[in-house]
């Protein structure tokens, strides 16, 4: 059975658009929160932070740019664009990542992750939502001819639009799918596809994931459920405090993760620079509660322990962990918990890191973005940190990397992700040597 | 993984649908039986029929929520096509009389994977929230935060969650093994039983339900369809279909082949175009792969195919039944259960199927060697 390969990398996150200024960003412990004010006019919500992609660009696209205009699709545009990077990365040009992916001999596939809501609601379509009548009805003509003029084929099948771009653009012909697991799905759209790649159904992959829900609907519908810190005595960056005692809820953030995977076989035949591997995953369902996992972290652990026994590793092989910590009280105390399970407690559990202490939460694509982190970190031989841990929760009691970056000869990471619905993702990722 | 499980083959033990044929697998066979006659006609669900611009849908009939779904109080949280899913899945895992109480199947060995429609806000939640945010015609954020949000279910995003039918059937019958939840288009349901037969072969999972379900009797859906020009040709309907899986033996209804590929010259830069020759051929190549893995020479006893192909296969359901979006391959899945076990159909059975935006999916069933 093939190993699996990473041989391209794109990012867009809050700590930058390309790969180099995110691992240098997430050494240097800087945090991409900033005032949810320049996203929209949130004067009258209870949230105050965000962590967005600076000064997002669509023009970064190039010409694939013109297929997004007037769309409102934030969150594609993020996906396609972290999607060329990597292609790019790893073939060296569009024209060269045609030839290959197009070639009869190639089977390429394709498996992003995406959003949760509504696409007529998420999108700001809020004309097609200003025809409902004083009555509470609906103008059906007025808000077929806003939605028409706007863009007549934008609404039903947006979460794979990316994928139908890619596939149109680069002549992608293998399996396509869109991973729907709420916050585990970009690490679930990872690992399937390496699966798909060590089943010999295709060569190669595009995978990852893209979202954006700092929009007032996203925004509104996690206060509503008591999911968002609505801090406000500290400065933005100081907001998102995973594994923290004063932690009050995660931030919530954007962008897209994406990865080319290749088989071994296949990206040595071409002489492709090895980045990273992906050796296993894990997914498990809590069968517990849609918004909360069990305090004891068994629905994780049985996904950490599936990603072990896939990569045919044993927890002690497992040298750092990039937490799903989303900074909620309940989450962090339970992934404390399973952690605790699958490796031991403090000195023999391995250091754990929340990514979103720095990016936020971006949801769908939290599990591509921080398995991007996690590669970054590997052959960085450093540890990002847990941004502003300053007092530990007792019952958070592992080792978070605290406040600065540490140096380490990490091999193998274990990346968690976990979601709404008790779905539970873990990916084991490889350094290049490994 | 344990190795002497590898490659074990999955046999289909049950099946559960629902469909405007009827709310379950008997009211399906009954139909089948009845030589399947059109159950299409004007909408009973939505309260103004001018959203659907469409003179026919395909609605499930009688459908009673609290008849299929077992804990009540979360049925208000469910939007139909999660009922449907759950209800479908429900009869797939129940049919062969199994209880929590005398099963052998550790919960972490029961695996589940459901082909999703994109989630929209199907009663449409947001009108009395957004009405009070509109100010001279246009939405006003401000507004919407102020006085829109007492009048938001709070539980909005927790209903409009498009892994709900696998969260609940996980819940419900203890379910913690591996999953997954995706939109492969119309192919979701067949995409589903290629991951489910996979952690089976590989020793990951015992027993798995495999199915989809989706609703396009939905405002949003019909505003989007009549958009892009598709009504009132396409016909909207809705519905569920999930198979269960078991490792199989020799002489067992199970799964020979399965392959799944994309067209990337079926759509537009802009999607949703209708299937071409293009997807035809694509197709083709796919069940060419799919046929390669049962060792048998391509000779389809039964071939059942997927809504808008030109090829409509020998038994079309779609005049019938309507487009279910997401939930048509769920409907093959139950197809070829009945063609089985109804109409004693002994040889390999085809399915088919292709997303307008390039999804394509091909499975045999038949006896396992």
């Amino acid at each position: 059975m093939s190993r699996v390969v990473v041989t391209g990398m794109g990012i867009a996150c809050p700590l930058g658009v390309d790969v180099e200024t995110v691992a240098a960003a997430q050494q240097a412990g800087l945090s991409g929160a900033g005032p949810m004010a320049d996203a929209f006019d949130n004067s009258a919500f209870e949230i105050r932070t965000a962590c967005r992609v600076p000064e997002w660009d669509r023009s970064l696209l190039g010409s694939a740019a013109e297929h997004f205009a007037g769309c409102g699709d934030r969150k594609g545009e993020f996906g396609f664009y972290a999607a060329q990077r990597a292609l790019r990365q790893a073939f060296g040009s569009d024209e060269r990542t045609r030839a290959v992916i197009s070639a009869p001999t190639t089977r390429a596939g394709l498996h992003t992750a995406s959003g949760l809501v509504s696409s007529l609601v998420a999108e700001g379509e809020t004309d097609v939502l200003a025809c409902l009548r004083p009555d509470g009805s609906f103008d059906y003509e007025a808000s077929l001819a806003a939605l028409a003029g706007a863009n007549p084929r934008r609404s039903r099948h947006f979460t794979d639009r990316v994928n139908h771009l890619l596939a149109w653009t680069y002549g992608f012909d293998g399996p396509s799918l869109v991973n729907h697991g709420a916050c585990a799905a970009g690490a679930v759209a990872i690992g399937t596809a390496a699966r798909w790649i060590r089943q010999g159904r295709c060569d190669l992959a595009v995978v990852g994931g893209f979202e954006s829900m700092i929009h007032p609907f996203g925004v509104l519908s996690f206060q509503l459920l008591g999911a968002l810190s609505e801090r406000t005595d500290c400065v933005h960056h100081e907001v998102s405090r995973p594994f923290d005692r004063q932690r009050d809820g995660f931030v919530i953030g954007e962008g897209a993760g994406m990865l080319v995977l290749e088989s071994e076989s296949f990206a040595a035949a071409r002489g492709a620079e090895v980045l990273g591997l992906v050796h296993g995953l894990g997914t498990s369902l809590d069968s517990y509660r849609t918004t909360a996992p069990p305090p004891d972290g068994r629905g994780a652990v049985v996904a950490m322990q599936a990603a072990l026994a896939e990569a045919g590793l044993r927890p002690g092989d497992i040298d750092w962990i990039n937490a799903h910590g989303t900074g909620t009280p309940l989450n962090d105390s339970a992934e404390t918990a399973g952690i605790r399970t699958v490796f031991g407690g403090r000195g023999q559990a391995p250091p754990v890191t929340s990514s979103k202490s720095a990016i936020g939460h971006a949801v769908a694509a939290a599990g591509a973005v921080e398995a991007v982190l996690s590669l970054l970190a590997l052959r960085d031989g450093s540890l990002p940190p847990t941004l502003n841990l300053h007092d530990p929760d007792p019952e958070c009691d592992l080792d978070y990397v605290p406040l600065v970056a540490r140096p380490a000869d990490a091999r193998f990471a274990l990346s968690n992700s976990f979601g709404f619905g008790g779905v539970n993702g873990s990916l084991v990722l490889g350094r290049a040597d490994t | 993984m344990n190795s002497t499980d590898q490659l074990r083959p999955s046999a289909l033990r049950a099946v559960g649908i629902n469909s405007p044929a009827g709310v379950n697998l008997d009211a399906f066979i009954a139909w089948w039986r009845a030589g399947r006659p059109s159950r299409l006609g004007p909408t009973q669900s939505l309260a103004d029929e001018t959203y659907m611009a469409a003179s026919l849908v395909g609605e499930v009939p009688g459908w009673r929520a609290r008849d299929h779904i077992p804990e009540r109080k979360s049925i208000k949280i469910m939007f139909p096509r999660v009922q449907f899913g759950i209800g479908a899945a429900l009869e797939a895992w129940d049919r062969d009389g199994w209880t929590e109480k005398t099963s052998a199947v550790p919960s972490e060995r029961r695996a589940m994977y459901v082909g999703c429609g994109l989630t929209v806000d199907e009663d449409w939640t947001f009108s009395d929230p957004i009405d009070a945010a509109i100010s001279d015609g246009h939405f006003d954020t401000a507004r919407f935060a102020r006085e829109g949000q007492p009048l938001l279910n709070p539980l909005w995003l927790v209903k409009g969650l498009s892994n709900n039918v696998l969260a609940f059937v996980a819940r419900y019958r203890a379910i913690t093994g591996p999953n997954d939840n995706f939109m492969g288009g119309a192919t979701g349901a067949l995409q589903a039983l290629g991951a489910a037969a996979g952690a089976i072969a590989d020793g990951r999972a015992d027993r798995a339900l495999a199915g989809s379900s989706d609703s396009l009797v939905t405002v949003e859906d019909c505003l989007a369809f009549a958009a892009q020009g598709l009504l009132p040709g396409l016909v909207p309907s809705q519905g569920a279909g999930f198979a269960l899986l078991e490792p199989g033996a020799s002489g067992d209804f199970g799964l020979l082949g399965i392959e799944t590929g994309f067209c990337p010259t079926s759509g537009d830069p802009q999607g949703s175009a209708m299937p071409s020759a293009a997807t035809a051929a694509a197709l083709e190549r796919v069940a060419t792969l799919a046929w390669a893995q049962t060792g048998l020479s391509r000779a389809p006893a039964l071939r059942l195919a997927g809504p808008r192909l030109d090829d409509a296969g020998d038994i079309d359901l779609w005049s019938a039944l309507g487009d279910p979006g997401a939930a048509a391959s769920g409907w093959l899945l139950a197809a070829a259960w009945v063609a089985r076990h109804v109409d004693d159909e002994q040889g390999p059975i085809e399915l088919a199927i292709a997303d307008p935006n390039g999804e394509l999916a091909v499975a045999v069933l038949g006896t396992l060697p």
